[in-house]
């Protein structure tokens, strides 16, 4: 079974509502932006948070499908 | 000191703000993946508008008033080119992603689209199916992750819709492969 089969899996034996998965998902996004923000902060140590959250922004951007 | 936004919150404000705005709008993309399928990143809400030029104004002035910053400037070209513009809220990174009401795609969605309660409101959200053929078409592998686990996790899927648009779209194959695999 692959990983997405074992996902579906899980959200089948937690009973998970369409509001519960995206409640997770957005803890999965808040967990990532706090991961990517440490590392820029790291990054850019006399960066501002201006200009953190505009890293930031451009770093979420790029992947992202702009063409549909 | 103001409270973070955290990406529920986010789409929660974006999707009642809309809903206030009268906009008539459909929740594609990631967060219908993920309420079809299984919890994962995304850091976006994608949505399409069905707007015509003249509520164009009034729609910008409505989302500003809701706390999202939308250039007038990036609307009404992405209006009249049918481009994507977005908008963001605040100090989050989260972003809402606005493409128009164009092409099959878009339009079986608004077809079939379903009055879905999400966080406690009432939202216009895109069919299983018809994520699974935009995934299909799109065609990442992130797409075709999002398109497999709908496939797995929904129970009650037309067949026979999917079949006859996978054919219409040519992803008649990638939606067979899919299948087949969910079958080993």
């Amino acid at each position: 079974m692959g990983d997405v089969e074992k996902d579906v899996e899980t959200v089948r034996r937690l009973h998970l509502s369409g509001s519960d998965k995206l409640h997770i998902a957005s803890s999965l996004d808040d967990f990532m932006i706090k991961i990517f923000k440490e590392r820029i902060r790291r990054e850019h140590p006399r960066a501002s948070e201006k200009r953190i959250l505009e890293i930031l922004r451009e770093e979420l951007s790029y992947g992202r499908r702009d063409n549909v | 000191m103001e409270e973070e936004i955290t990406f529920e919150s986010f789409t929660l404000k974006l999707l009642g703000s809309l809903n206030k705005c009268k906009a008539d709008y459909l929740v594609v993309g990631g967060v219908a993946a993920v309420y079809y399928g299984r919890p994962r990143t995304t850091s976006d809400c994608d949505i399409i508008l069905s707007l015509e030029e003249s509520q164009l104004k009034e729609f910008a002035e409505c989302m500003k008033k809701h706390g999202f910053q939308i250039r007038e400037h990036d609307l009404i070209e992405g209006f009249r080119e049918k481009s994507h513009f977005n908008a963001y809220l605040g100090d989050s990174p989260f972003r809402a992603d606005f493409s128009w009401r164009k092409g099959s795609l878009a339009e079986h969605g608004f077809k079939r689209a379903k009055d879905t309660k999400l966080f406690g409101i009432l939202v216009r959200m895109e069919a299983p199916e018809d994520v699974v053929i935009a995934k299909l078409v799109y065609g990442s592998p992130q797409d075709l992750e999002d398109a497999k686990a709908i496939l797995h996790a929904q129970k009650k899927l037309d067949k026979e819709y999917l079949m006859k648009r996978a054919a219409e779209e040519k992803v008649k194959d990638k939606l067979a492969g899919i299948y087949r695999s969910l079958e080993k």
